[in-house]
């Protein structure tokens, strides 16, 4: 890390910053806002910056009247098995493909990249078919299993390039410890790639999180999830729901920021004690 | 020791679990294969098909190569996928400057530095449907505090959404703003992972900072930088809840990007056939970019 | 949780439940313990009654009403999907008027009407009551010759207007030097362009005697592409005197006939009064604006824009706001006050595993006593217009409804008014995006309405010929 020298170079480095919080807050704060404002000032010209007193009806209305809370748990029970399950296999194929020759390497790698160069809704009705066909309709491990083949080709290229910055040195004397690959693997490359680990399970996550289309499709009652829901509240048809859509999406952002904020220790903690076994 | 894992740990079975190589590569190729190469077979058969759901009770009949040739004087198909292209290169472009800049500004000690990390990657944690609902507020002439604020500046209103030339910049700024931290979280994670020790030694050489980023510390992250704009590309090309919230695709086709037409063709023309030609085509030009482009970071990021 | 665990609770509760219901069977009711599963529209104002509907006759029936909610357009993927691939989850959908063609076309529905011919012994004819039903909603909801599904409200579109602004001395005084007519309720939309034009002011100037801070408009509609703004113009293209997409006698479409033109023209003529937003409200923002006190004049659907426009806790205008019929555009005979009724109604989903279950639960739902009890308790006075007519006579509600009488006389009753309903063609989807986007660039100042109705007449004309209606 870098620590700055002069007052000029301190004062830059503190605007960005400062215009990059402002720019990546407002409209966080704003949406706050929409979920607080009642639906008489809602459309109110020209648009309130701070609202007095704010009105928590649709919190009130989303969490306990809709218990939202329900679908927020199917959410955070298939991202987080999505992500698991990418990692595991993703990672498996990155160390291969970071540390090995072999023949088809290339091709393979361009293969398994294809999987994210398409939408996803034009494969929704061959697997659609393929989970009913297996009865896994409505189902958390459905949504798993499909989200973790969309995350897969996104942790094979993160991670392939996160382990490749392990430097060979390390490797090369554990095999000539007599490591099995598979030792070497788990000892030595997931602890030195630790942050890149974290970083693609943030990002599948996320994705995992957000996707829309197939959980719309496939699932009815039990395994609904968090983004369907909020989809539902982009209707303004018949009202005006911006207020509801608004504190859904504030909910949806509030735990990880709390997320964020006590994984971010551990990860600078788990860095610095990485960098020194090299 | 060698770095080639050959198949000479024998044939068979037995073969296969003393391959180090295979058993590493196998849970990925079997995944992959089940969830994404059969349906997309799938989708490939369809391709060649007239399905449409409505027509003749949803009879599907094999048309061969119809759909294929029906796309090629398809303009409005050709102006998608030039809407998309566009979107794509401007919106990853803008999003890997900014995300490597901010990276570079906050990779240093401060106060409230876990604060502000973390604050700076919140946007990307928001659903795309409530992103897309958001901007669309803040546009509005009316009530929206865009154009308030401009107000003060003796600016607008501008009609952002509402007017063809300026429609699909105004989502290109949401999607700026909603993905610049995942660039920004990927580049954060590899300047973290550069040992103290070559800067220290960079430093003491009384080499200016501005030197140092460009000589040492961007040489060593050009990987992860590629890779992050590579995966944000991929994505910003199927670009679709946004677009489809912020202007359902309007004023006129601007901002029909492939997604949105796609969605529309299938779900709404109810043209399975068709619709499925599309992402065929739309694919293998993807595939024939992507090549070339993965070619590049290969040689690049091994380049150290 | 394991799928192996998930299983082995799903048995644990299959069994359990079994147990229960077959020891309650001995006096048990026909259908108890059936679950119904329902796809309904969030944010429809009308959906939330019918849901409570369904849930009140499920008490009685003893059936197990399910609904899962989705916002109208995932309905439509979601439904379509399951459909084309044989998933038997659902019971009864809401179906929205403009896909009942593709929907009874595609076998996704099947239309009440059919399955009471086909189990008449199944059907309680005082509690289905047909003849209590207006005329439109029998007449709307049926394709080919069938009735489909249970209405879910009544009454279409109407003009609501400022009554500060119409009544006052100043703005009464300046319209009458200006056009040379009274300012009235428009009975012509030369008229209501008139006064649209004649409301709309910049800030700064004077409007019913007081300076606006900000810009004020004449009118709103709701323009984003393509439902919204197809169904806002729908009213003028059929005022006009021109075919929703096609004549129906030849199947040809006649997107650019003059008539078509014209109603284009008027309503791109009005966009300069209104708010700059307009083409990318959704008809919710575009009542909201109204309701915000924005706007003189709206034309929008009666159950919304009593919902959110009478109602004090909704509107800021509550107090200054009527409704009257839709003008009508004179020498054009049998349109007298087009007005599009739209809606959905509820639909008997074909793959279901119960539909005896699910029909007899729609058939108690909308008895009239189900209905009015609901009515009464929950939604009085502007959450719903309930689709029967004896109880929107009904004394008791309205004197809970304040506004009802007068809507009656005005909209529900009145035999002159040409209600309809957008056309039944399962392509209906496809040509409207081309007509509405052409009108969209239009409005947005891209091509002349001309140029684009031409454009869109030419894709329909290959699209009905793809699906051979024509040569």
């Amino acid at each position: 890390m870098v620590a700055a020298k002069s007052p000029l170079k301190t004062t830059l480095i503190v605007l960005v910053i400062a215009v990059a919080l402002l720019w990546t807050l407002f409209p966080l704060y704003y949406l706050f806002l929409t979920s607080v404002k009642s639906i008489r000032i809602i459309m109110e010209r020209p648009p309130r910056l701070f609202v007095w007193p704010p009105s928590f009806e649709m919190y009130e209305r989303i969490l306990i009247k809709e218990h939202f809370y329900e679908f927020f748990v199917n959410s955070f029970i298939i991202a987080a098995g999505a992500t698991l399950l990418a990692l595991a296999i993703g990672g498996l194929a990155a160390f291969a493909f970071s540390h090995w020759k072999f023949r088809g390497k290339e091709p393979l790698f361009l293969v398994s990249m294809i999987g994210r160069m398409f939408p996803p809704i034009t494969t929704l009705v061959p697997i659609y078919l393929m989970v009913m066909y297996a009865g896994l309709l409505d189902t958390y491990l459905a949504l798993i299993l499909i989200y973790a083949s969309f995350q897969v080709p996104l942790v094979l290229l993160i991670l392939r390039d996160f382990f490749s910055q392990v430097p060979r040195e390390i490797s090369e004397c554990a095999y000539i410890d007599g490591c099995t690959p598979w030792q070497v693997f788990i000892r030595i490359i997931l602890p030195l790639a630790k942050n890149g680990i974290v970083a693609a399970g943030i990002l599948c996550f996320v994705e995992a999180w957000n996707e829309f289309i197939f959980a719309l499709v496939l699932t009815s009652f039990k395994a609904k999830t968090a983004p369907v829901v909020l989809a539902t509240y982009v209707e303004n048809e018949g009202t005006l729901q911006w207020g509801a859509l608004a504190a859904l999406g504030v909910w949806t952002v509030m735990p990880t920021l709390l997320f964020m904020l006590f994984l971010r220790k551990f990860l600078i903690r788990g860095l610095t004690v990485g960098a020194l076994k090299a | 020791m060698s770095t080639t894992m050959g198949k000479r740990a024998g044939s068979g079975w037995a073969g296969v679990l003393r391959n180090p190589t295979l058993m590493f590569l196998l849970p990925m190729g079997l995944y992959l294969i089940l969830w994404r190469a059969i349906p997309l077979l799938y989708t490939v058969f369809l391709s060649l098909n007239d399905w449409n759901l409505v027509r003749r009770g949803g009879a599907r009949t094999f048309i061969g190569l119809d759909n294929y040739v029906g796309l090629v004087w398809d303009a409005r198909f050709h102006d998608s996928l030039w809407i998309s292209f566009v979107f794509m290169v401007v919106a990853t472009g803008i999003q890997t400057v900014l995300g490597v800049g901010l990276a570079l500004a906050t990779d240093r000690s401060f106060r409230g530095k876990s604060f502000v990390q973390g604050a700076l990657l919140l946007p990307m944690f928001l659903t795309p449907v409530a992103v897309g609902a958001i901007w669309y507020i803040l546009f509005q002439p009316s009530i929206g505090p865009v154009n308030y604020l401009l107000s003060f500046l003796g600016l607008g209103p501008y009609n952002m959404l509402g007017s063809a030339s300026t429609a699909l910049w105004a989502i290109v700024i949401a999607d700026i703003w909603q993905w610049t931290p995942f660039i920004y979280l990927l580049v954060l994670s590899a300047l973290q992972g550069i040992p103290e020790t070559i800067i220290e030694a960079a430093q003491i050489d009384c080499a200016s900072d501005f030197v140092i980023v460009r000589k040492i510390i961007l040489p060593l992250i050009k990987g992860t930088i590629l890779v992050a704009a590579l995966l944000r590309a991929m994505e910003a090309f199927r670009v679709f809840p946004k677009i489809y919230v912020m202007t359902g695709g309007g004023p006129g086709h601007a901002t029909e990007a492939s997604g949105i037409l796609i969605y529309k063709t299938a779900f709404r023309f109810f043209e399975i056939g068709y619709a499925s030609a599309m992402t065929i085509i739309m694919l293998v030009l993807l595939v024939t970019a992507y090549g070339f482009y993965l070619k590049v970071v290969r040689r690049v990021s091994l380049e150290y | 949780m394991s799928a192996l665990r998930r299983l082995g609770m799903l048995v644990a509760v299959l069994v359990l439940s079994g147990a229960v219901a077959s020891l309650a069977w001995a006096g048990a009711k026909k259908y108890e313990g059936v679950p119904l599963r329902v796809m309904l529209p969030d944010g429809w104002t009308e959906a939330k009654p019918v849901s409570n509907l369904l849930l009140e006759a499920g008490k009685i029936l003893g059936t197990d009403v399910k609904v899962s909610w989705y916002s109208m357009d995932e309905l439509h993927d979601k439904a379509l999907i399951d459909f084309t691939a044989g998933n038997k989850t659902w019971d009864i959908l809401a179906v929205q008027s403009y896909n009942r063609a593709e929907w009874a076309d595609m076998g996704l529905i099947v239309p009440m009407g059919k399955y009471i011919a086909e189990h008449p012994d199944v059907v309680d004819k005082a509690k289905l009551a047909m003849n209590d039903y207006y005329d439109i909603s029998i007449r709307n909801y049926t394709h080919k010759g069938v009735w489909l599904g249970a209405p879910m409200y009544v009454t279409g579109v109407a003009l609501f207007y400022r009554t500060d602004l119409f009544n006052h001395p100043d703005e009464k005084k300046n319209f009458k030097a200006k056009y040379g007519y009274d300012l009235k309720e428009p009975a012509t939309y030369k008229e209501f362009r008139d006064i649209a034009e004649f409301f709309t002011r910049k800030a700064g100037q004077t409007l019913a005697g007081k300076v606006l801070t900000l810009d004020f408009y004449g009118t709103s509609h709701s323009d984003k592409p393509v439902g919204f703004l197809w169904s806002d113009f729908v009213n003028y293209l059929i005022a006009f005197g021109a075919d929703d997409v096609y004549d129906p006698k030849t199947m040809r479409p006649t997107l650019n006939s003059p008539q078509a033109i014209a109603a284009g023209n008027f309503m791109v003529s009005l966009t300069p009064f209104m708010p700059p937003g307009h083409l990318n409200y959704t008809s919710g923002e575009s009542t909201a604006v109204f309701a915000e006190g924005s706007v003189a004049m709206i034309i929008e659907y009666f159950l919304r824009c009593a919902d959110m426009v009478l109602n004090p806790a909704k509107s800021k205008v509550a107090d200054k706001a009527a409704f009257t019929v839709l003008p009508s555009v004179p020498g054009v005979r049998g349109r007298e006050h087009a007005a599009h009724h739209g809606g959905n109604f509820l639909g008997l989903y074909s793959l279901s595993g119960n539909m005896e279950a699910a029909y007899k639960t729609i058939e108690l739902a909308f008895s009239k006593e189900i209905m009015r009890k609901v009515y009464l308790e929950k939604y009085v006075p502007y959450g719903w217009i309930p689709p029967r007519p004896s109880i929107l006579h009904d004394p008791e509600i309205q004197k809970r409804v304040p506004w009802m009488k007068e809507a009656l006389t005005k909209l529900m009753d009145r035999k002159d008014i040409y209600y309809f309903e957008q056309a039944p063609l399962p392509e209906y989807f496809r040509a409207m995006d081309a007509a509405a986007t052409a009108l969209h660039k239009a409005m947005s100042g891209g091509t002349t309405v001309e140029k684009g109705f031409n454009e869109a007449q030419k894709e329909t004309e290959a699209l009905f010929k793809k699906a051979g209606y024509i040569k």
